[in-house]
């Protein structure tokens, strides 16, 4: 079976390399992005399955990010947006501009897989 | 002394006072500008050793968060046994676990804790605590507060009391991070003022811990000291504690000044709105 392909846009060095080892590991194919503007040259270019990108970031912010991939691109690839604000405002908004799940560090990289499982349609 | 007048009151001093002057000048820049290339060239090396180490500690934090690897087979690993008495390297591999942890809850959380304990970097964080630098005290301090080490909040919250502001606000925190309301409770009994930046940093730490059992914090308003009487109002306006409301409407009724009524007032307006 063809792995399942996931941007992975994070400037926490630890946690981004973490996470894509973890992802990894579980049989995913992970390009891993510490600049919010590299890795939305990486998703125009490519064909992803989903993306993971935190909210605060160098270059483009993950809000930024989901908003060109809904209204520029169109396209209806899943988005996680993670961060780690716990102000309420801020998830609605990312709900609002489109993402398909929002999860608020610190993180459960278990929970994180079953919601991207979820996510693509994949059953363990 | 004589000889210098001497030399002054002839006019013959320039020449001396020159050479003096551009010697001392030039030994001066020598010294500054072998300082810097000694700082520069250590932290070109630490740079060095950060990408050399952060290789090794992201692969070691890795395999005991998502492989249970037991510690008993990290110790045999050649490259940690050459280097687990390091300092730099020591200090490096706290950094990460505690960087980890920040982001990391359940059981990878408490993985990194258990391996926080066996490779004894939890007792590098306790000496930092015994050290006069506040500075140090208060990583020390953050670091254990974030590895979830209940066991020195007693030494944390003696430095609660610090004259050093940062020192005391971090021991604060810490403490709210480690027993929640227990953390503050001794400050019913505190003598001196609590400015309103202290105050900001213990509401911004009830928020930030998302403390649940917020059972105590009533004990505030009884406080002889106003400035722990207007905390608590802050706190229960701040974290929604409708249960409260009982308290503040004793302390609207018997505050012993009328900014504290007025305050009172206004909590109770805002929370039965």
């Amino acid at each position: 079976m063809k792995s399942m392909r996931i941007v992975l846009a994070e400037d926490n060095d630890i946690l981004r390399k973490s996470l894509s080892f973890f992802l990894e590991s579980k049989g995913y194919e992970v390009d891993q992005f510490s600049d919010g503007k590299e890795a939305l040259e990486a998703i125009e270019t490519n064909n992803y399955d989903l993306v993971l990108t935190d909210i605060n970031m160098p270059g483009i912010s993950g809000m930024e990010i989901t908003q060109y991939i809904r209204q520029r691109i169109q396209s209806d690839i899943p988005v996680i947006i993670l961060t780690s604000s716990g102000v309420e405002q801020t998830e609605l908004d990312s709900f609002d501009i489109g993402a398909n799940e929002f999860i608020a560090k610190p993180v459960s990289p278990a929970v994180l897989l079953v919601r991207i499982n979820k996510l693509l349609g994949i059953r363990i | 002394m004589e000889h210098l007048w001497e030399l002054y009151a002839n006019g013959t001093w320039n020449e001396p006072f020159l050479i003096v002057s551009i010697c001392s000048f030039v030994t001066a820049s020598v010294i500054l500008y072998l300082l810097l290339i000694g700082s520069r060239n250590s932290h070109i090396k630490n740079e060095r050793l950060r990408t050399e180490y952060g290789i090794l500690i992201d692969k070691l934090l890795f395999t005991v968060v998502f492989e249970d690897l037991p510690f008993s087979d990290i110790i045999q690993n050649e490259n940690y046994k050459k280097l687990k008495d390091n300092r730099f390297f020591r200090e490096f591999t706290t950094e990460s676990v505690i960087n980890l942890h920040k982001n990391y809850n359940g059981v990878y959380a408490r993985k990194l804790e258990q391996f926080y304990k066996d490779s004894g970097l939890k007792n590098d964080s306790l000496k930092k605590l015994k050290s006069l630098k506040w500075d140090i005290r208060c990583k020390g301090i953050t670091e254990l507060a974030e590895m979830n080490v209940h066991e020195v909040f007693d030494t944390i919250l003696t430095n609660s009391k610090a004259r050093n502001k940062t020192l005391q606000i971090t021991a604060i925190n810490a403490c709210i991070k480690l027993e929640g309301t227990k953390g503050i409770a001794h400050l019913t009994e505190h003598p001196y003022p609590i400015d309103d930046w202290t105050q900001v940093n213990i509401i911004a730490a009830f928020k930030k811990h998302d403390v649940g059992d917020t059972q105590g914090i009533e004990n505030l308003l009884e406080s002889k000291n106003t400035t722990v009487v207007a905390l608590g109002l802050k706190l229960i306006k701040e974290l929604k504690l409708t249960q409260k409301v009982p308290f503040v409407e004793q302390l609207a009724t018997q505050a012993p000044n009328t900014f504290l009524k007025y305050e009172a007032q206004s909590v109770l307006q805002q929370l039965t709105d």
